[in-house]
């Protein structure tokens, strides 16, 4: 016996000191990694450093690291750009696809299209870039627009959103091997804004895909997708042989930091350099970091959707009754820590749709006015109240919904919680049993981009609401080419929204990127997607 | 023995049959399913619908998909995730090594903790110290993972910037925070079973006979005592080391750690029913090939057990 503990003693010091001495020798491993690949890197720039030298000379050289590490907080489930919108994908998909035109800041620029005709806003020539190579070595050509936009059509995972948009392309035609026509069905003033979307309508290879089952993995991009480890990692090498500008960077890796202080423990700490989302309970730890600075911006719309088949939020008039009972800013200041701006409308805050002057048109925004939210009650068909129940499914929409409840009971509205998770709200929507949904919809910036909620039948179109005066209108505008006129209609658009509230608008969430402040090179996309293509890291 | 150990591998049939069945009908009667959840908050038509519950198998009923489910089982096949298209099995190989690295150390850090505080405990019961030895194991348990994983790494991490923070980089440097907060949950079952059977050992006659023959008390208690005491203390021991390998996804959250406790949890939210059912068959097999190879360890580590198993041929109750 004393044999077997003395093995069982010694068999943990063994194991002690093998682990001392492997971590040790890790170390100086990587430590020898590094400096050889340093070296490397050092002899591949030193052509290039000698040539900026000559242009520019005596400015001091920054070395950057080949590395850029971003933390993120969502898991991404597949490559498939078609497949999925989400805004943590986009990050990648940025990097590894592109679309034929690209769209920043109000502007067009080329990307895999060098130049692009419109007659009549019904039909678009596209003549595309030559020589441009696929990830996996295949040619750029018209036949993989063809493809990728019939891949789009008929794929049964394509995202709603993008094949909603692919359905208003009537056909897609290929006049010569660089040179693609395609004819809409309608007019469509976002037309070219739709088709510069990367996370949907980036360029895929008709021969990869035909090649493997994740050739959609395969881009022209500046990135190639390389390691793929949903639960932990996801890794973009740099594409050497990229037709335009090559990033400084080698080697980009997202890691999946699920837990929020976690992960801005981990920027603090130097082994992320980027910190999607922190939590904005600790904003202040980063104002206080010298070290660190974070990048704010309002995202996603956040709405009381309602079911506008069930009683009793079928009733416009007990639906106003909730809004004039609502205070936005408590909600703000109790859910989500001050970091958020009130919504007054259905729209995004920086589209050139937004209207919320309702004054002007003789209604009142929505404000917490209990005598009139009472009023409201009086009119509709439960005037003694009633109850409703709000179906959400994360911690801050409980806390929301805490505070709509109190906020209900003072006109006599009483408020169930029902805390489901994803697939418990998919279920409920597709039984239509639910009530109110709170939920938040990501809007860009293009005049028609929040009818996808406020269209019959529309992507984030969830209450089943159908106003014929709106679907007519949100038509005309993407037609009108006279934008006073089209103004004039989003106003009227938004002004019948507000008086009937299929949707209640509560907050834009002020979402944040924290970084460490050697990081440079980022980009900001619409949506609250950031482009990493061109990120740096200072040594 | 061999019967032995047949017989117990043969009684994991029913039991994976149960399981398998267990989880097929819980997942079924759970809301929503994978179909919905990539229609996600859009809309759309009834023939994408119909298009993808066929695509994922699951526009047949119930009985149907588990018999079929058990036919592949039969060939060894686990089947395809439905979320992310890759075998189950690939997926479950690209997490066991961190799970398995992370479960060994968490139960070393149990067994250095509790095994000596539980027999201090045990000499000293009743004082002063077998309170705060017994205080000190259950501050273990009742100190939530979360919150222990998070101050860890402030101060060892952010503060003193000794260890990693999150993730598995294969060192066992990455591996120590964590391990030691899976550790200590553990330490308060494993103290407690050190104790109460250190005290069932250390006042019977044979120890009274070792000291008479003058031996010292360190003698008595670590060789003489322990030894006998040890069978529960393996058993606990062996239970904690097949539950952590089962995967932590509240542990494996915070540190990041790419485990197959985060997997299972992400796919139940997912409502992948091939990849939780996998899971769960795979961490009952080896949950009980561990409570078999403990069991088998009595007889290594007790002599009145392998006398038994020379006797007849087959173990008896103790």
């Amino acid at each position: 016996m004393k044999r077997v503990l003395a093995l069982v003693l010694a068999t943990i010091m063994a194991l002690s000191l093998v682990a001392c001495s492997s971590g040790a020798a890790d170390n100086s491993a990587a430590t020898q990694a590094d400096a050889q690949s340093a070296t490397e890197a050092a002899k591949a720039e030193a052509p290039a450093a000698t040539e900026a030298a000559a242009t520019e000379a005596a400015v001091p050289e920054v070395e950057y690291k080949e590395e850029v590490i971003i933390g993120t907080d969502t898991k991404v489930n597949s490559l498939d750009i078609q497949e999925n919108c989400a805004i943590a994908s986009g990050y990648i998909y940025l990097m590894t696809h592109e679309p034929l035109v690209h769209y920043y800041e109000g502007e067009f620029f080329p990307k895999l299209a060098e130049t692009w005709e419109n007659k009549d806003g019904l039909e678009y020539t596209f003549h595309l870039r030559k020589g441009i190579k696929f990830h996996d070595g295949s040619e750029f050509s018209a036949d993989d627009v063809l493809f990728t936009i019939k891949r789009a059509k008929e794929n049964p995972t394509t995202h709603a959103n993008v094949k909603a948009f692919v359905d208003t392309i009537e056909s897609v035609t290929k006049v010569d091997d660089y040179t693609v026509v395609f004819k809409l069905t309608e007019v469509n003033n976002d037309f070219l804004i739709d088709m510069s979307k990367t996370g949907s309508l980036g360029m895929l290879s008709e021969e990869a895909c035909a090649a493997a089952e994740d050739g959609y993995k395969y881009g022209t991009g500046p990135w190639v997708n390389s390691e793929f480890f949903a639960e932990d990692h996801i890794t973009v090498v740099r594409n050497d042989d990229y037709w335009g500008e090559l990033p400084v960077t080698k080697k980009v890796t997202f890691r999946l930091i699920p837990e929020a202080s976690a992960r801005l423990i981990a920027l603090e700490n130097h082994e992320i350099d980027v910190c999607i989302y922190p939590d904005a309970s600790e904003y202040s730890l980063v104002e206080e970091n010298p070290e660190l600075d974070m990048f704010t911006y309002t995202s996603g719309l956040n709405y009381i959707f309602y079911n506008v088949d069930q009683a009793p939020v079928d009733d416009p008039n007990f639906r106003l009754a909730l809004a004039y009972a609502t205070d936005n800013q408590q909600i703000i200041d109790g859910a989500l820590g001050g970091y958020g701006v009130p919504a007054t409308t259905t729209n995004s805050l920086t589209a050139v749709s937004f209207f919320d002057d309702f004054e002007s048109v003789g209604q009142s925004k929505y404000t917490r006015d209990l005598d009139k939210a009472k009023e409201y009650l009086a009119k509709s068909k439960y005037p003694n109240g009633a109850t409703v129940t709000i179906q959400f499914t994360t911690g801050q929409r409980e806390i929301i919904s805490q505070i709509l409840q109190s906020q209900w009971k003072d006109i006599g509205v009483t408020v169930e919680l029902d805390k489901t998770d994803s697939a418990g709200r998919a279920a409920a929507k597709q039984e239509d049993k639910w009530q109110a949904y709170l939920a938040s919809v990501a809007y860009t910036d293009a005049g028609n981009s929040f009818s996808e909620t406020f269209v019959t039948d529309g992507g984030t179109n969830q209450m089943g609401w159908s106003n014929a005066r709106v679907d007519e209108l949100f038509k005309q505008c993407a037609v009108e080419t006279d934008e006073a006129k089209r103004y004039e209609m989003y106003k009227e658009i938004q002004s019948i929204i507000h008086e009937e509230c299929p949707a209640y608008p509560m907050y834009y969430a002020l979402k944040a990127i924290a970084y460490n402040k050697k990081v440079s090179g980022v980009k900001w996309e619409s949506r609250g997607v950031m482009e990493f293509a061109y990120a740096k890291v200072e040594k | 023995m061999w019967r032995y150990c047949l017989r117990r591998i043969l009684q994991l049939i029913p039991i994976i049959i149960g399981v398998s069945f267990l989880i097929y009908f819980l997942m079924d009667i759970a809301p929503g399913d994978i179909v919905l959840l990539k229609m996600g908050d859009n809309n759309m038509t009834a023939e994408q619908i119909e298009a993808l519950y066929e695509q994922y198998g699951l526009n047949q009923p119930l009985p149907v998909r588990y018999l079929k489910y058990m036919g592949r089982l039969l060939q060894g096949d686990l089947g395809i995730s439905q979320a992310t298209g890759e075998p189950v099995m690939d997926m479950f190989m690209a997490r066991i090594g961190s799970t398995a690295r992370l479960a060994i150390a968490s139960v070393l850090v149990s067994i250095i903790i509790s095994i000596p505080l539980g027999i201090i405990s045990a000499v000293h019961d009743g004082t002063v110290i077998d309170n705060v030895a017994s205080f000190g194991t259950l501050l273990g348990l009742s100190i939530p993972n979360f919150w222990l994983g998070l101050v860890l790494i402030i101060v060892f991490s952010l503060k003193l910037g000794w260890l990693p923070s999150n993730g598995d980089d294969g060192t066992i440097k990455s591996l120590i925070l964590p391990a030691i907060t899976i550790g200590t949950s553990l330490t308060a079952a494993l103290g407690r079973t050190t104790r109460s059977s250190m005290l069932d050992v250390i006042h019977q006659d044979y120890l009274r006979t070792v000291r008479a023959k003058g031996a010292s008390e360190k003698i008595v208690i670590w060789k003489h005592a322990l030894k006998n005491a040890m069978i529960p203390i393996l058993t606990v021991a062996g239970e904690q080391f097949a539950g952590v390998l089962g995967g932590s996804a509240l542990t494996e959250t915070v540190f990041a750690w790419p485990g197959t406790g985060r997997l299972l949890i992400d796919s139940i939210n997912g409502r992948d029913v091939t990849t939780v059912t996998g899971l769960l068959i795979l961490k009952t097999l080896i949950g009980s090939v561990i409570i078999l190879i403990v069991d088998l360890l009595y007889a290594a580590v007790d002599p009145r057990v392998r006398a038994r198993f020379a006797n007849s041929g087959r173990r008896k109750k103790k």
